[in-house]
Protein backbone atom coordinates (compact mmCIF):
# COMPACT_ATOMS: atom_id res chain seq x y z
CA UNK A 1 0.00 0.00 0.00
CA UNK A 2 1.37 3.40 -0.96
CA UNK A 3 0.29 6.68 0.47
CA UNK A 4 1.25 9.56 -1.71
CA UNK A 5 -0.20 12.80 -2.99
CA UNK A 6 0.58 13.86 -6.53
CA UNK A 7 0.10 17.46 -7.53
CA UNK A 8 -3.05 16.45 -9.33
CA UNK A 9 -4.56 15.91 -5.94
CA UNK A 10 -4.90 12.19 -6.51
CA UNK A 11 -4.44 10.57 -3.13
CA UNK A 12 -2.85 7.18 -3.75
CA UNK A 13 -4.06 5.17 -0.79
CA UNK A 14 -4.76 2.29 -3.09
CA UNK A 15 -3.39 -1.05 -4.14
CA UNK A 16 -1.23 -0.56 -7.22
CA UNK A 17 -2.92 -1.31 -10.54
CA UNK A 18 0.41 -2.44 -11.94
CA UNK A 19 3.29 -3.77 -9.88
CA UNK A 20 6.49 -5.01 -11.46
CA UNK A 21 8.88 -6.65 -9.01
CA UNK A 22 12.54 -7.42 -9.57
CA UNK A 23 12.19 -7.71 -13.35
CA UNK A 24 15.20 -8.97 -15.26
CA UNK A 25 15.02 -9.29 -19.04
CA UNK A 26 17.00 -9.03 -22.24
CA UNK A 27 17.58 -10.26 -25.77
CA UNK A 28 19.65 -13.36 -26.44
CA UNK A 29 22.79 -13.22 -24.33
CA UNK A 30 22.37 -9.50 -23.65
CA UNK A 31 20.75 -8.59 -20.36
CA UNK A 32 19.00 -5.22 -20.66
CA UNK A 33 17.02 -4.91 -17.40
CA UNK A 34 18.33 -5.81 -13.95
CA UNK A 35 16.11 -6.09 -10.90
CA UNK A 36 13.66 -3.37 -11.98
CA UNK A 37 10.64 -2.69 -9.80
CA UNK A 38 7.89 -0.10 -10.26
CA UNK A 39 4.28 0.58 -9.43
CA UNK A 40 1.45 2.44 -11.13
CA UNK A 41 -1.67 3.29 -9.14
CA UNK A 42 -5.21 3.83 -10.43
CA UNK A 43 -5.57 7.25 -12.07
CA UNK A 44 -1.85 7.95 -11.86
CA UNK A 45 0.40 9.30 -14.62
CA UNK A 46 3.86 7.82 -14.19
CA UNK A 47 6.88 8.75 -16.28
CA UNK A 48 9.98 6.68 -16.90
CA UNK A 49 12.89 8.81 -18.02
CA UNK A 50 16.25 7.65 -19.25
CA UNK A 51 18.87 7.95 -21.91
CA UNK A 52 18.89 6.14 -25.22
CA UNK A 53 19.44 2.44 -24.62
CA UNK A 54 18.63 2.61 -20.91
CA UNK A 55 16.07 -0.17 -21.33
CA UNK A 56 12.88 1.89 -21.30
CA UNK A 57 11.24 0.25 -24.33
CA UNK A 58 12.39 -3.19 -23.17
CA UNK A 59 10.68 -2.53 -19.84
CA UNK A 60 7.39 -1.62 -21.54
CA UNK A 61 7.60 -4.73 -23.71
CA UNK A 62 8.11 -6.84 -20.59
CA UNK A 63 5.15 -5.25 -18.84
CA UNK A 64 2.95 -5.83 -21.89
CA UNK A 65 4.22 -9.40 -22.26
CA UNK A 66 5.82 -8.89 -25.65
CA UNK A 67 9.11 -9.98 -24.12
CA UNK A 68 9.48 -12.81 -21.59
CA UNK A 69 10.74 -12.09 -18.11
CA UNK A 70 13.92 -13.86 -17.07
CA UNK A 71 13.24 -13.11 -13.44
CA UNK A 72 10.66 -11.20 -11.45
CA UNK A 73 6.93 -10.79 -11.69
CA UNK A 74 4.35 -8.44 -13.20
CA UNK A 75 1.02 -8.13 -11.39
CA UNK A 76 -1.81 -6.21 -13.04
CA UNK A 77 -5.15 -5.65 -11.36
CA UNK A 78 -4.21 -8.16 -8.68
CA UNK A 79 -3.40 -10.93 -11.17
CA UNK A 80 0.00 -12.13 -12.26
CA UNK A 81 0.71 -11.53 -15.95
CA UNK A 82 4.01 -13.36 -15.90
CA UNK A 83 2.74 -16.34 -17.86
CA UNK A 84 0.13 -14.57 -19.96
CA UNK A 85 0.28 -13.55 -23.61
CA UNK A 86 -0.06 -10.00 -24.91
CA UNK A 87 -3.58 -10.89 -26.10
CA UNK A 88 -4.59 -11.71 -22.53
CA UNK A 89 -2.86 -8.54 -21.35
CA UNK A 90 -5.04 -6.44 -23.70
CA UNK A 91 -8.15 -8.22 -22.45
CA UNK A 92 -7.07 -7.60 -18.86
CA UNK A 93 -7.17 -3.85 -19.61
CA UNK A 94 -3.69 -2.78 -20.63
CA UNK A 95 -2.79 -1.04 -23.91
CA UNK A 96 0.60 -0.48 -25.51
CA UNK A 97 1.45 2.21 -28.02
CA UNK A 98 4.89 1.75 -29.60
CA UNK A 99 7.16 4.72 -30.30
CA UNK A 100 7.65 4.02 -33.98
CA UNK A 101 4.90 3.03 -36.41
CA UNK A 102 2.15 3.34 -33.77
CA UNK A 103 -0.59 3.00 -36.42
CA UNK A 104 -1.44 0.77 -39.38
CA UNK A 105 -0.32 3.09 -42.16
CA UNK A 106 -1.87 1.13 -45.05
CA UNK A 107 -5.33 1.00 -43.51
CA UNK A 108 -7.99 3.67 -43.17
CA UNK A 109 -8.59 5.54 -39.94
CA UNK A 110 -11.82 3.58 -39.46
CA UNK A 111 -10.04 0.26 -39.95
CA UNK A 112 -7.32 1.34 -37.50
CA UNK A 113 -9.94 2.12 -34.88
CA UNK A 114 -11.71 -1.16 -35.54
CA UNK A 115 -8.44 -3.00 -34.95
CA UNK A 116 -8.11 -1.17 -31.65
CA UNK A 117 -11.10 -3.19 -30.46
CA UNK A 118 -9.90 -6.43 -32.05
CA UNK A 119 -9.19 -8.30 -28.82
CA UNK A 120 -12.60 -7.64 -27.28
CA UNK A 121 -14.78 -10.70 -26.85
CA UNK A 122 -17.96 -8.67 -26.62
CA UNK A 123 -18.16 -6.23 -29.53
CA UNK A 124 -21.80 -5.25 -29.07
CA UNK A 125 -20.85 -1.78 -27.83
CA UNK A 126 -18.35 -1.10 -30.59
CA UNK A 127 -20.34 1.87 -31.96
CA UNK A 128 -20.53 3.41 -28.52
CA UNK A 129 -16.78 3.04 -28.04
CA UNK A 130 -16.14 4.55 -31.46
CA UNK A 131 -18.34 7.57 -30.74
CA UNK A 132 -16.61 8.04 -27.41
CA UNK A 133 -13.16 8.02 -29.01
CA UNK A 134 -14.21 10.31 -31.88
CA UNK A 135 -15.56 12.76 -29.32
CA UNK A 136 -12.08 12.93 -27.77
CA UNK A 137 -10.39 13.20 -31.18
CA UNK A 138 -12.92 15.00 -33.40
CA UNK A 139 -10.32 15.49 -36.13
CA UNK A 140 -10.59 11.75 -36.85
CA UNK A 141 -14.37 11.75 -37.17
CA UNK A 142 -14.53 13.19 -40.69
CA UNK A 143 -11.51 11.29 -41.91
CA UNK A 144 -12.46 7.71 -41.19
CA UNK A 145 -12.13 6.73 -44.83
CA UNK A 146 -8.68 8.33 -45.21
CA UNK A 147 -5.55 6.20 -45.35
CA UNK A 148 -3.82 6.68 -42.00
CA UNK A 149 -0.31 6.79 -43.48
CA UNK A 150 -1.10 10.11 -45.17
CA UNK A 151 -1.65 11.86 -41.82
CA UNK A 152 0.87 14.27 -40.30
CA UNK A 153 3.03 13.07 -37.39
CA UNK A 154 0.77 14.76 -34.85
CA UNK A 155 -2.41 13.33 -36.35
CA UNK A 156 -0.83 9.87 -36.43
CA UNK A 157 0.00 10.26 -32.75
CA UNK A 158 -3.62 11.20 -32.01
CA UNK A 159 -4.79 8.20 -33.98
CA UNK A 160 -2.41 5.95 -32.03
CA UNK A 161 -3.98 7.14 -28.76
CA UNK A 162 -7.45 6.65 -30.24
CA UNK A 163 -6.57 3.07 -31.25
CA UNK A 164 -5.46 2.35 -27.68
CA UNK A 165 -8.62 3.90 -26.24
CA UNK A 166 -10.91 1.68 -28.32
CA UNK A 167 -10.18 -1.16 -25.89
CA UNK A 168 -11.05 1.12 -22.91
CA UNK A 169 -7.81 0.29 -21.10
CA UNK A 170 -7.31 0.78 -17.40
CA UNK A 171 -3.62 1.39 -18.05
CA UNK A 172 -2.01 2.89 -21.15
CA UNK A 173 1.64 2.16 -21.82
CA UNK A 174 3.03 4.89 -24.08
CA UNK A 175 6.48 4.57 -25.61
CA UNK A 176 7.93 8.01 -26.42
CA UNK A 177 4.73 9.71 -27.57
CA UNK A 178 6.74 12.86 -28.37
CA UNK A 179 8.80 11.10 -31.03
CA UNK A 180 8.55 12.63 -34.50
CA UNK A 181 6.17 15.48 -33.67
CA UNK A 182 6.70 19.22 -33.35
CA UNK A 183 7.08 20.86 -29.88
CA UNK A 184 3.65 22.52 -30.15
CA UNK A 185 2.02 19.17 -30.91
CA UNK A 186 3.99 17.50 -28.10
CA UNK A 187 2.43 19.91 -25.63
CA UNK A 188 -1.06 19.25 -27.00
CA UNK A 189 -0.55 15.49 -27.02
CA UNK A 190 0.63 15.44 -23.42
CA UNK A 191 -2.29 17.64 -22.37
CA UNK A 192 -4.62 15.11 -23.97
CA UNK A 193 -2.87 12.28 -22.09
CA UNK A 194 -3.20 14.17 -18.81
CA UNK A 195 -6.89 14.88 -19.48
CA UNK A 196 -7.54 11.22 -20.24
CA UNK A 197 -6.03 10.23 -16.92
CA UNK A 198 -7.78 12.95 -14.92
CA UNK A 199 -11.14 12.69 -16.64
CA UNK A 200 -11.44 8.92 -16.91
CA UNK A 201 -9.46 7.73 -13.94
CA UNK A 202 -7.19 5.90 -16.33
CA UNK A 203 -3.57 5.18 -15.44
CA UNK A 204 -0.78 6.07 -17.83
CA UNK A 205 2.82 4.89 -17.89
CA UNK A 206 4.94 7.00 -20.25
CA UNK A 207 8.46 6.21 -21.33
CA UNK A 208 10.23 9.35 -22.58
CA UNK A 209 13.47 11.17 -23.19
CA UNK A 210 11.61 14.49 -23.28
CA UNK A 211 11.98 15.43 -19.61
CA UNK A 212 9.93 18.68 -19.54
CA UNK A 213 6.99 17.09 -21.37
CA UNK A 214 6.74 14.19 -18.92
CA UNK A 215 7.40 16.08 -15.71
CA UNK A 216 4.72 18.61 -16.68
CA UNK A 217 2.00 15.99 -16.34
CA UNK A 218 3.46 13.18 -14.21
CA UNK A 219 2.33 12.33 -10.70
CA UNK A 220 5.46 10.27 -10.23
CA UNK A 221 8.70 9.78 -12.12
CA UNK A 222 11.27 7.01 -12.32
CA UNK A 223 14.70 7.28 -13.91
CA UNK A 224 16.16 4.23 -15.59
CA UNK A 225 19.90 4.09 -16.26
CA UNK A 226 21.70 1.16 -17.88
CA UNK A 227 18.80 -1.15 -17.12
CA UNK A 228 18.40 -0.27 -13.43
CA UNK A 229 16.08 2.13 -11.64
CA UNK A 230 18.19 4.89 -10.10
CA UNK A 231 15.50 7.31 -8.95
CA UNK A 232 11.86 7.50 -7.95
CA UNK A 233 10.29 10.79 -6.97
CA UNK A 234 6.99 12.65 -7.12
CA UNK A 235 6.03 14.80 -10.06
CA UNK A 236 6.39 17.87 -7.89
CA UNK A 237 9.95 16.96 -6.93
CA UNK A 238 10.75 16.23 -10.56
CA UNK A 239 9.44 19.61 -11.69
CA UNK A 240 11.64 21.34 -9.12
CA UNK A 241 14.73 19.43 -10.15
CA UNK A 242 17.05 21.65 -12.18
CA UNK A 243 19.76 19.18 -13.14
CA UNK A 244 18.99 15.88 -14.80
CA UNK A 245 22.20 15.09 -16.61
CA UNK A 246 23.86 13.48 -13.59
CA UNK A 247 21.03 10.94 -13.53
CA UNK A 248 21.25 9.99 -17.22
CA UNK B 1 1.47 -12.53 -87.45
CA UNK B 2 -1.05 -15.35 -87.49
CA UNK B 3 -3.97 -13.78 -85.58
CA UNK B 4 -5.67 -17.15 -85.06
CA UNK B 5 -2.53 -18.52 -83.44
CA UNK B 6 -2.17 -15.35 -81.36
CA UNK B 7 -5.76 -15.68 -80.12
CA UNK B 8 -5.21 -19.33 -79.24
CA UNK B 9 -1.98 -18.55 -77.38
CA UNK B 10 -3.71 -15.71 -75.53
CA UNK B 11 -6.51 -17.97 -74.36
CA UNK B 12 -4.01 -20.66 -73.38
CA UNK B 13 -1.97 -17.99 -71.60
CA UNK B 14 -5.00 -16.90 -69.60
CA UNK B 15 -5.75 -20.51 -68.65
CA UNK B 16 -2.16 -21.20 -67.53
CA UNK B 17 -1.93 -17.71 -66.05
CA UNK B 18 -4.97 -18.19 -63.83
CA UNK B 19 -3.40 -21.34 -62.38
CA UNK B 20 -0.14 -19.44 -61.88
CA UNK B 21 -2.16 -16.64 -60.27
CA UNK B 22 -3.67 -19.15 -57.85
CA UNK B 23 -0.19 -20.43 -57.03
CA UNK B 24 1.12 -16.88 -56.63
CA UNK B 25 -1.66 -15.87 -54.24
CA UNK B 26 -1.24 -19.12 -52.27
CA UNK B 27 2.46 -18.40 -51.75
CA UNK B 28 2.06 -14.64 -51.36
CA UNK B 29 -0.50 -14.81 -48.57
CA UNK B 30 1.91 -16.92 -46.51
CA UNK B 31 5.18 -15.17 -47.32
CA UNK B 32 3.88 -11.61 -46.96
CA UNK B 33 2.65 -12.27 -43.43
CA UNK B 34 5.17 -14.71 -41.99
CA UNK B 35 8.25 -13.70 -44.09
CA UNK B 36 8.98 -17.44 -44.18
CA UNK B 37 10.25 -18.57 -47.57
CA UNK B 38 7.89 -21.52 -47.55
CA UNK B 39 9.48 -23.94 -50.03
CA UNK B 40 7.61 -26.73 -48.24
CA UNK B 41 4.55 -25.32 -50.02
CA UNK B 42 5.23 -28.22 -52.41
CA UNK B 43 4.04 -30.61 -49.69
CA UNK B 44 0.31 -29.66 -49.66
CA UNK B 45 0.34 -29.52 -53.47
CA UNK B 46 1.54 -33.12 -53.75
CA UNK B 47 -0.36 -34.32 -50.67
CA UNK B 48 -3.68 -33.16 -52.16
CA UNK B 49 -2.99 -35.02 -55.39
CA UNK B 50 -1.84 -38.24 -53.74
CA UNK B 51 -4.65 -38.19 -51.16
CA UNK B 52 -7.23 -37.79 -53.93
CA UNK B 53 -5.69 -40.67 -55.88
CA UNK B 54 -5.60 -42.79 -52.71
CA UNK B 55 -9.23 -41.98 -51.88
CA UNK B 56 -10.25 -42.86 -55.42
CA UNK B 57 -8.24 -46.10 -55.66
CA UNK B 58 -8.46 -47.44 -52.09
CA UNK B 59 -11.78 -46.07 -50.87
CA UNK B 60 -13.50 -46.20 -54.24
CA UNK B 61 -14.76 -42.64 -53.87
CA UNK B 62 -16.07 -40.70 -56.84
CA UNK B 63 -14.05 -37.86 -58.30
CA UNK B 64 -15.75 -35.09 -56.31
CA UNK B 65 -15.35 -36.79 -52.94
CA UNK B 66 -11.81 -37.88 -53.75
CA UNK B 67 -10.92 -34.25 -54.53
CA UNK B 68 -12.51 -33.18 -51.26
CA UNK B 69 -10.34 -35.70 -49.40
CA UNK B 70 -7.33 -34.34 -51.28
CA UNK B 71 -8.24 -30.74 -50.42
CA UNK B 72 -8.58 -31.53 -46.72
CA UNK B 73 -5.40 -33.61 -46.65
CA UNK B 74 -3.38 -30.90 -48.44
CA UNK B 75 -4.64 -28.17 -46.12
CA UNK B 76 -3.93 -30.27 -43.04
CA UNK B 77 -0.42 -30.99 -44.36
CA UNK B 78 0.25 -27.25 -44.63
CA UNK B 79 -1.13 -26.60 -41.14
CA UNK B 80 1.00 -29.45 -39.77
CA UNK B 81 4.15 -27.84 -41.18
CA UNK B 82 3.27 -24.58 -39.39
CA UNK B 83 2.33 -26.32 -36.16
CA UNK B 84 5.17 -28.83 -35.87
CA UNK B 85 8.03 -27.09 -37.71
CA UNK B 86 7.67 -23.32 -38.02
CA UNK B 87 5.89 -22.51 -34.77
CA UNK B 88 8.45 -24.13 -32.45
CA UNK B 89 11.27 -22.48 -34.41
CA UNK B 90 9.67 -19.01 -34.35
CA UNK B 91 9.03 -19.51 -30.63
CA UNK B 92 12.75 -20.12 -30.12
CA UNK B 93 13.64 -17.00 -32.14
CA UNK B 94 15.14 -19.00 -35.02
CA UNK B 95 16.32 -16.81 -37.89
CA UNK B 96 14.36 -16.74 -41.13
CA UNK B 97 17.34 -18.37 -42.85
CA UNK B 98 17.22 -21.31 -40.43
CA UNK B 99 13.49 -21.69 -40.96
CA UNK B 100 14.03 -21.54 -44.73
CA UNK B 101 16.59 -24.35 -44.48
CA UNK B 102 14.10 -26.48 -42.56
CA UNK B 103 11.47 -25.70 -45.19
CA UNK B 104 13.92 -26.67 -47.91
CA UNK B 105 14.68 -29.91 -46.06
CA UNK B 106 10.98 -30.76 -45.84
CA UNK B 107 10.45 -30.05 -49.54
CA UNK B 108 13.41 -32.30 -50.45
CA UNK B 109 12.52 -35.13 -48.05
CA UNK B 110 8.80 -35.24 -48.81
CA UNK B 111 9.05 -36.62 -52.38
CA UNK B 112 11.15 -39.46 -50.97
CA UNK B 113 8.46 -40.21 -48.40
CA UNK B 114 5.84 -40.25 -51.17
CA UNK B 115 8.03 -42.62 -53.16
CA UNK B 116 8.38 -44.95 -50.16
CA UNK B 117 4.65 -44.85 -49.46
CA UNK B 118 3.21 -44.93 -52.98
CA UNK B 119 6.06 -46.10 -55.19
CA UNK B 120 7.95 -44.20 -57.88
CA UNK B 121 5.31 -44.58 -60.60
CA UNK B 122 3.07 -41.77 -61.75
CA UNK B 123 -0.52 -41.94 -60.51
CA UNK B 124 -3.68 -41.11 -62.37
CA UNK B 125 -6.80 -39.63 -60.85
CA UNK B 126 -9.57 -41.25 -62.86
CA UNK B 127 -13.04 -39.97 -63.52
CA UNK B 128 -12.58 -36.57 -65.12
CA UNK B 129 -14.36 -36.43 -68.47
CA UNK B 130 -12.48 -33.86 -70.45
CA UNK B 131 -13.75 -32.63 -73.78
CA UNK B 132 -12.87 -29.79 -76.08
CA UNK B 133 -14.89 -26.94 -77.54
CA UNK B 134 -14.14 -25.15 -80.80
CA UNK B 135 -14.78 -21.42 -80.84
CA UNK B 136 -13.68 -20.31 -84.29
CA UNK B 137 -9.93 -20.79 -84.37
CA UNK B 138 -9.73 -21.26 -80.62
CA UNK B 139 -9.83 -24.62 -78.93
CA UNK B 140 -10.80 -24.74 -75.27
CA UNK B 141 -11.16 -27.77 -73.02
CA UNK B 142 -13.51 -28.39 -70.12
CA UNK B 143 -10.42 -28.57 -67.90
CA UNK B 144 -9.34 -25.12 -69.13
CA UNK B 145 -12.72 -23.63 -68.22
CA UNK B 146 -12.71 -25.37 -64.84
CA UNK B 147 -9.18 -24.08 -64.09
CA UNK B 148 -10.08 -20.48 -64.93
CA UNK B 149 -13.40 -20.49 -63.06
CA UNK B 150 -12.12 -22.24 -59.92
CA UNK B 151 -8.89 -20.21 -59.75
CA UNK B 152 -10.70 -16.93 -60.39
CA UNK B 153 -13.36 -17.67 -57.80
CA UNK B 154 -10.85 -18.66 -55.11
CA UNK B 155 -8.58 -15.66 -55.74
CA UNK B 156 -11.55 -13.30 -55.52
CA UNK B 157 -12.80 -15.01 -52.36
CA UNK B 158 -9.44 -14.72 -50.62
CA UNK B 159 -8.97 -11.08 -51.65
CA UNK B 160 -12.45 -10.24 -50.32
CA UNK B 161 -11.82 -12.22 -47.14
CA UNK B 162 -8.59 -10.32 -46.44
CA UNK B 163 -10.06 -6.92 -47.39
CA UNK B 164 -13.51 -7.13 -45.85
CA UNK B 165 -13.49 -9.38 -42.80
CA UNK B 166 -12.20 -8.89 -39.27
CA UNK B 167 -9.98 -11.97 -39.50
CA UNK B 168 -8.71 -10.87 -42.88
CA UNK B 169 -7.82 -7.47 -41.48
CA UNK B 170 -5.82 -9.15 -38.74
CA UNK B 171 -3.71 -10.70 -41.52
CA UNK B 172 -3.09 -7.26 -43.04
CA UNK B 173 -2.29 -5.85 -39.60
CA UNK B 174 0.23 -8.61 -38.85
CA UNK B 175 1.76 -8.25 -42.32
CA UNK B 176 2.18 -4.49 -42.23
CA UNK B 177 2.98 -3.85 -38.56
CA UNK B 178 3.57 -6.91 -36.34
CA UNK B 179 4.35 -4.85 -33.21
CA UNK B 180 1.12 -2.85 -33.48
CA UNK B 181 -0.76 -6.03 -34.28
CA UNK B 182 0.46 -7.51 -31.00
CA UNK B 183 -0.36 -4.23 -29.25
CA UNK B 184 -4.03 -4.47 -30.24
CA UNK B 185 -4.18 -8.10 -29.18
CA UNK B 186 -3.83 -9.94 -32.47
CA UNK B 187 -2.38 -13.37 -31.79
CA UNK B 188 0.56 -14.07 -34.10
CA UNK B 189 0.18 -17.84 -33.83
CA UNK B 190 -3.47 -17.72 -34.89
CA UNK B 191 -2.68 -15.47 -37.85
CA UNK B 192 0.19 -17.70 -38.99
CA UNK B 193 -2.08 -20.73 -38.77
CA UNK B 194 -4.76 -18.86 -40.71
CA UNK B 195 -2.45 -17.85 -43.58
CA UNK B 196 -0.87 -21.30 -43.75
CA UNK B 197 -4.38 -22.75 -43.88
CA UNK B 198 -5.51 -20.40 -46.67
CA UNK B 199 -2.30 -20.78 -48.68
CA UNK B 200 -2.25 -24.56 -48.32
CA UNK B 201 -5.90 -24.82 -49.32
CA UNK B 202 -5.25 -22.78 -52.47
CA UNK B 203 -2.14 -24.71 -53.47
CA UNK B 204 -4.01 -27.98 -52.83
CA UNK B 205 -6.65 -26.89 -55.33
CA UNK B 206 -3.86 -26.11 -57.82
CA UNK B 207 -2.44 -29.59 -57.24
CA UNK B 208 -5.83 -31.19 -57.80
CA UNK B 209 -6.47 -29.16 -60.98
CA UNK B 210 -3.13 -30.30 -62.31
CA UNK B 211 -3.76 -33.96 -61.47
CA UNK B 212 -7.20 -33.98 -63.12
CA UNK B 213 -5.46 -33.67 -66.45
CA UNK B 214 -1.92 -34.80 -65.63
CA UNK B 215 -0.48 -37.32 -63.22
CA UNK B 216 0.63 -37.28 -59.60
CA UNK B 217 4.34 -37.86 -59.11
CA UNK B 218 6.57 -37.55 -56.03
CA UNK B 219 8.36 -34.39 -57.23
CA UNK B 220 5.25 -32.76 -58.70
CA UNK B 221 5.21 -29.90 -56.16
CA UNK B 222 8.67 -28.47 -56.77
CA UNK B 223 8.17 -26.65 -60.10
CA UNK B 224 4.80 -25.09 -59.11
CA UNK B 225 6.37 -23.63 -55.94
CA UNK B 226 9.02 -21.93 -58.08
CA UNK B 227 6.25 -20.55 -60.28
CA UNK B 228 4.35 -19.45 -57.19
CA UNK B 229 7.19 -17.42 -55.78
CA UNK B 230 8.03 -15.87 -59.17
CA UNK B 231 4.39 -14.79 -59.53
CA UNK B 232 4.26 -13.43 -55.98
CA UNK B 233 7.50 -11.44 -56.29
CA UNK B 234 6.71 -10.27 -59.82
CA UNK B 235 3.36 -8.93 -58.70
CA UNK B 236 4.68 -7.43 -55.49
CA UNK B 237 4.98 -9.07 -52.10
CA UNK B 238 2.23 -7.91 -49.80
CA UNK B 239 -0.29 -7.47 -52.59
CA UNK B 240 -2.59 -10.40 -53.27
CA UNK B 241 -3.89 -8.62 -56.37
CA UNK B 242 -0.26 -8.19 -57.42
CA UNK B 243 0.46 -11.90 -56.97
CA UNK B 244 -2.60 -12.73 -59.07
CA UNK B 245 -1.58 -10.23 -61.76
CA UNK B 246 1.99 -11.56 -61.69
CA UNK B 247 0.75 -15.10 -62.25
CA UNK B 248 -1.55 -14.07 -65.06
CA UNK B 249 1.21 -12.13 -66.82
CA UNK B 250 3.62 -15.05 -66.43
CA UNK B 251 1.10 -17.32 -68.11
CA UNK B 252 0.52 -14.90 -70.96
CA UNK B 253 4.21 -14.15 -71.52
CA UNK B 254 5.20 -17.81 -71.50
CA UNK B 255 2.35 -18.63 -73.88
CA UNK B 256 3.07 -15.73 -76.26
CA UNK B 257 6.74 -16.66 -76.31
CA UNK B 258 5.72 -19.68 -78.38
CA UNK B 259 5.18 -17.22 -81.25
CA UNK B 260 8.92 -16.63 -81.42
CA UNK B 261 10.65 -19.40 -79.49
CA UNK B 262 10.48 -23.16 -79.11
CA UNK B 263 8.27 -24.32 -76.23
CA UNK B 264 11.38 -25.59 -74.40
CA UNK B 265 12.40 -21.99 -73.81
CA UNK B 266 9.33 -21.32 -71.64
CA UNK B 267 11.23 -21.28 -68.31
CA UNK B 268 13.83 -18.90 -69.75
CA UNK B 269 11.05 -16.50 -70.72
CA UNK B 270 9.41 -16.78 -67.30
CA UNK B 271 12.61 -16.06 -65.35
CA UNK B 272 13.57 -13.41 -67.91
CA UNK B 273 10.25 -11.63 -67.36
CA UNK B 274 10.81 -11.67 -63.60
CA UNK B 275 14.35 -10.36 -64.02
CA UNK B 276 13.28 -7.45 -66.26
CA UNK B 277 10.31 -6.42 -64.10
CA UNK B 278 12.25 -6.58 -60.83
CA UNK B 279 15.12 -4.64 -62.41
CA UNK B 280 12.73 -1.79 -63.24
CA UNK B 281 10.42 -2.15 -60.20
CA UNK B 282 12.21 -3.98 -57.37
CA UNK B 283 9.02 -3.88 -55.31
CA UNK B 284 7.12 -5.78 -58.03
CA UNK B 285 4.23 -4.63 -60.20
CA UNK B 286 1.77 -3.69 -57.44
CA UNK B 287 4.08 -3.79 -54.43
CA UNK B 288 4.84 -0.73 -52.35
CA UNK B 289 8.28 0.73 -52.05
CA UNK B 290 9.99 0.07 -48.72
CA UNK B 291 9.77 3.07 -46.38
Amino acid sequence: MTTQTGDSGVHLETEPLLAASHVTAGYGKTQVLSDVSLQVHPGEVVGILGHNGAGKTTLLKCLFRLLPLREGEVVFGGQSLSRRSSVETVRAGMSFTPSEKPIFRDLTVGQNLELGAHALRDRSDFRERLDEVLEIFPVLADRQQDIAGKFSGGQQRQLSLAIALMARPRLMLLDEPSLGISPAVVSKTFSTIRDLARGRGMSVLIVEQNVPAVTAIADRVYVLRNGSMVLEETGEQAREREVWWDLF
Amino acid sequence: MDLGLFAQLTVSGVVIGMTYALLGVSFGVIYATTKIFHLAHAVPYATAAYAAVWASERLGLGLGLACLVGLVAGTVAGLAIEFFAYRPMVGRNATLLTIFLVSLGISVAFPNLLQIGFGPDNKNLPGFQNRTYELGSITLSRHDILSVVVSGFLILAVVLFVDRTRFGRSITAMRTNPTMAAAVGIDRKSVYLLVLGIGSMLVSVAGLLFTLQGVASPTMGLAPVLTAFIAAFLGGIGSLRGAALGGLLLGLVSSWSALFLAVDYGPVVVFGAMFVVLLVRPQGLLGKEAV
